[in-house]
This record gives C-alpha cells, structure tokens and sequence, in this order.
C-alpha cells in the first residue's frame, strides 16, 4: 500500500523575460518574451505507507515545488499522482482531511492568540467534535511538552515552542500522512531532538507516514528511512539512510596520537595527511585501501597512546552526492 | 450547515479576541472612523440648508438613511471578512497555501481569517445614524436589508476587482482602488446622477444594491419587487464573485515567504 505514487510529474512555469534597460521595457510592454522554467521533471515515486522519507535537494531543486503538488497547493503540468488514493488537485478538500502538513516557514497558528485558542480554531475546521477534541489537545499537550506555555499568545513564545506548537496542530486531525517542510529551521539542538523524537513516536505508535524536505542532515539521520535526492527538478538518487552512509562513506578520518614527538612525510594511499607533534590526521578512501591496513601503517610508525576513526557526517554525504551530480 | 455556522462563529470569536488584544488601538480606530464619517455629514448638512433642504429629490433624512447603510455595509463585511482587502497581497506573496491545506472553501477561510478594526466604527455609526435619523418600521428593516445583503454585494464587489490579481498578476493599483470604487458611489443620492451613470451603478460598481435600492425600499416605493432585486442581485454578486475568485485560484503560483497569521 502506497501513500504516496508519483509518475512521470512535471511542473512547468511560464515566467516574463526581462531584459536590462529602457528600451527592453517598452519593447517588452508591445512584444512580451516568455520562458519556461522546468521546476519538477518527470519524478516517479512511491512511498509506502508508514516509511520515513528524506526528500533532499540544494534550494531550488524542486522539493518545495513537488510538497505543493502533493498537497494540492500547485497543480502538476503533466504526469499522474495520487496522495493517499485521491487525487490532490481534483480531491484537495478530502484530501487536506487526511494529511498534516507543517512548513516551517509559514505559521498556522494565530500569532496574538495562545495556541491553545488555534487548536479550537483547527478542531472546528476540520470537523472535529468536542470531547474528542479535548482528548486529542491533552494527548498532545502532554506529548509535545506544551503545558507550559499553551496559554501564551504565540507571538510571545521562543522559536522552538512555536515549532513544537506547529507540527502539534498539524497532528490535531490524526493524519496518516505528513509533510514537513523545513521542521527545525532556527531550532537549538535540544528543541531539535525532541522534536524528532515526538515524530518518530507518532511514526510508531500511529503509522503516520513521514515525508521530510530538511537541510539538517541530522533531521534525516535521525528520522528517516529512506533518502530521495532530488536536483535539478528531478530524482538523482533513491537509497535507504543507511545504504546512503555504506555506499557514500568511503572517506574515513583516522587520528593517532604518538608518546613521542613523531611526524612523516605524506604516504601516496592517503587522500589528505596532516602531521602536528605526536599526532598525525588522515584521510582515506576506503576503495582504495582498507582502514584496517592503513591502521596498520600508522601504528607501524612508533609508540601510539590514542586512536581515532571517524565516519563523514550526513551532510558532508550529500555535499559529495550534490557535487558529484553537479560535476 | 451547523458545522460551517459553528466555524463562522469561532472566526468572529477569536478574531475579536486577537483584535482586543490591543484595545487601544482597536477603541482608538474605531472612534477615528466614527468621527471621520460625521464629519462628511456635517458638511452634507451644510449643503441640505443652502439648497433648501433637498438635493436631487432626497431630503436629508434620506441622505442619513444612505450614510447609514453604507456604513453599516461596509462596517459588517469588513468585520465579518476583515481579509477582504489583503486579496491581492495575500495572492501576490503567495500566502494562501495555509488555506489550500484546509478542508474548507478558500476563499471564505480567507476572508474570515482576519478582522478590521476601524470596521466596527464603520457599523457603530451606521447604527447610531440610523437610530437619529428618524426611519420608521420600514425603514429600520430595509436598513437591516442594506446591512446584511448591501455588505454582500460590496463585499463581492472588493472580492472580484482584489481576485484580478490571479490574472494580472499584481493587481496593487485595482486593489487599492477597490473600497473606493464600491463605495464612492454608496454616499450620494442617486437622483444626482444620469441615467448612464446609473446604469453603471447597478452592474458594473453596484452601489445602486448597497444603498439605494434599500432607500427605495424604506420609501416604500415597490417595495416587494425592489426587494425581490436586492435578495437576487446579493446572490448573483456573491455567486459570481465566488465564481471568479476560484476561476482564478487555478492559477495560483504559491510562494515561499515567511508568513505569520496575524
């Protein structure tokens, strides 16, 4: 069961062409020049029902674009798509009754009033009665630690009880689906790992399928399963979280430390070398040589007291895959 | 029915809250609109006297009536849809996303999303101005008339010339003129103007179904038909102004700005 299938999606913008000067601008008011910008090109995609799913891309990849086809914001200029059955452009209302969508950018909040006014607001946009509203404000009142401050007008509250507000109100409908568009922007590392936490808790204990555009890889880390790569308006690369650090963590940064005062001349295995007293830094492809054999070279090199390894993190993995497409 | 009744009255709910959030300035706008419309009929009085007490065959008691309509009108549809002049913004920023992910229709969720301060001051002077002006039965209730179904129709009037938007892409300049196109007209007697005139004042900036057509009413003057009209010309404006608003909706482009719902 699919909660997401994409074929073949395209959206195309029809933008004016301006060109610089005076003259352009009079000549551009009789014979106007238009042009066509390819925001999304051809994605086919299908993501299963309760799968976390990173949709990762530099900006203006097409990943805002894609998430408002999906919810029916934009509709597609060609290629077939279905959200959870229905049709987002044709079914936008039903739909909207099934998905959560949180942008970080944007608010759904009321800004002069508590949140928990805006929770009322939402419980009679979507219908919802009022015992189980009630019941369903506690649960993420408790769930999302907003006790504290669910009584403050919003435009009192941090960056990050705001947030937390959000993706709460956008839960207030139980969708089996959501969208969360750039969830930790601005947020400290404590409010963000709480927040990943309380997704994945809905992930597990509601099914909730998970779709994520984020730049913090440690949101995608953290959170997902599953890892689309999109640049250019299309798909460059569909591997899980995991496959993406295996296959993409070749580069790994060995550390020794040395009871003298030890220091050698670059060896031709090492991608990057660089020597300070009683410690050498290196870095290696694993394709080329195994960390276990250029280990042994380094220890072979004097009296060692501390070893270190360490793995890229998720973002220096993406750079490379961003930089290796571009390339 | 009862679940779209019950968000209204949540809409006007909170949004009086948040308004009341700062009652200074809310207190303090409303009375600036109420003075500012009392001046306009101070002068209109002073006008009255020196022609001799009636103006296009109005007299001043019927001026009164159709300040008091317009105000009222204007005053109700901008606290019910305080959005109403935000269209063309809200489009051209690409802010109405948080109302496409909603299971409700767009436009009124706009609309109600927000309202106007001053409005109240707007509706308070209709209804002290109307209570002055001495109506009687007939009177009071095509007031109320003009109130509910005269709001409609110029609320539908602002909706359809901010709605160019989708289509022109920056509508600013209609935009801006919108409240004054519809409701410039609303504050004359309609007996000033000619006939050509007039007919544009019933179809294309429909003041005639704000105001004048309820004056007819309070005159008495075929009162039945003229109501009749102004029930059908209130569904024909909301009918098409919500019509043209979803026709352009489908051209929407979205945005990606940082947006707080104030």
């Amino acid at each position: 069961m699919y909660s997401v299938t994409a074929k073949n999606l395209t959206k195309t913008y029809r933008t004016r062409v301006k060109q610089p000067g005076l003259r352009a601008a009079f000549r551009a008011l009789v014979r106007p020049e238009y042009r066509e910008v390819q925001a999304v090109r051809g994605i086919d995609l299908q993501v299963e029902q309760g799968q976390r799913l990173a949709f990762i891309g530099p900006n203006g990849a097409g990943k805002s674009t894609t998430i408002k086809m999906m919810t029916g914001i934009l509709s597609p200029t060609s290629g077939a798509l279905s959200v959870l059955g229905l049709s987002p452009m044709e079914n936008r209302r039903e739909l909207s009754r099934h998905i959560g969508t949180v942008f970080g950018q944007k608010s759904q909040l009321w800004f002069h009033l508590p949140a928990a006014d805006s929770f009322k607001l939402l419980g009679a946009i979507y219908d919802i009665d009022s015992p189980t509203l009630e019941k369903r404000t506690a649960r993420l009142r408790d769930q999302f630690g907003l006790g504290d401050f669910f009584n403050t007008p919003v435009r009192r509250l941090s960056l990050g009880q705001r947030i937390r507000c959000e993706v709460a109100a956008s839960l207030i409908h139980e969708p089996e689906l959501l969208f969360l568009d750039e969830p930790t922007i601005g947020l400290d590392v404590v409010v963000k790992r709480e927040l990943r936490e309380r997704i994945l808790e809905m992930n597990r204990e509601k099914g909730v399928t998970v779709f994520l555009t984020s730049h913090d890889a440690g949101d995608i880390e953290n959170i997902c399963q599953r890892a689309v790569v999109i640049d250019g308006g299309g798909i460059v690369l569909d591997e899980s979280v995991e496959g993406l650090r295996t296959k993409h963590m070749t580069v790994k940064k060995l550390t020794v430390r040395y009871a003298g005062e030890y220091c050698a001349a670059t060896p031709a295995w090492a991608r990057r070398f660089s020597c300070a007293p009683g410690c050498v830094v290196c870095e290696i492809d694993t394709r080329r040589i195994g960390a276990e054999e250029a280990l042994g070279h380094l220890l072979s090199l004097g009296s060692v007291t501390d070893i270190s390894v360490e793995d890229p993190t998720m973002e220096q993995i993406i750079a490379s895959i961003f930089e290796k497409e571009r390339a | 029915m009862k679940h779209k009744l019950r968000l209204a009255g949540m809409y006007f709910r909170f949004n009086l809250a948040s308004i009341l959030e700062y009652r200074a300035s809310f207190f303090l706008s409303a009375a600036t609109m109420f003075f500012n419309n009392a001046t306009f009929l101070f002068f209109w009085g002073v006008l009255f006297d020196r022609m001799g007490g009636s103006i296009g065959g109005y007299d001043f008691r019927d001026l009164m009536f159709i300040w008091a309509a317009s105000s009222a009108a204007f005053g109700l549809s901008n606290i019910v849809f305080g959005n109403l002049t935000n269209i063309n913004e809200t489009v051209v920023r690409g802010e109405l996303d948080t109302y496409l992910l909603q299971p409700r229709n767009v436009l009124l969720s706009l609309l109600m999303s927000r309202m106007s301060f001053s409005a109240w001051g707007d509706l308070a002077y209709g209804v002290v101005l109307i209570c002055l002006s001495g109506q009687g039965f007939r009177g009071i209730l095509a007031f109320l008339l003009a109130m509910v179904t005269g709001g409609v129709v110029l609320s539908s009037t602002i909706c359809i010339l901010q709605s160019t938007v989708f289509f022109l892409g920056d509508a600013s300049f209609l935009a801006n003129m919108s409240t004054n196109l519809a409701v410039n007209f609303t504050t004359y007697p309609e007996g000033i103007f000619p006939k050509a005139v007039r007919f544009l004042l019933y179809w294309l900036i429909p003041a005639q179904f704000i105001v004048h057509v309820p004056l007819r009413i309070a005159r008495g003057i075929h009162a039945p038909v003229w109501v009749a009209a102004q029930l059908l010309a209130a569904a024909f404006f909301a009918g098409f102004a919500m019509w043209f608003f979803h026709r352009g909706l489908k051209k929407y482009e979205s945005g990606n700005m940082l947006v707080t719902r104030l």
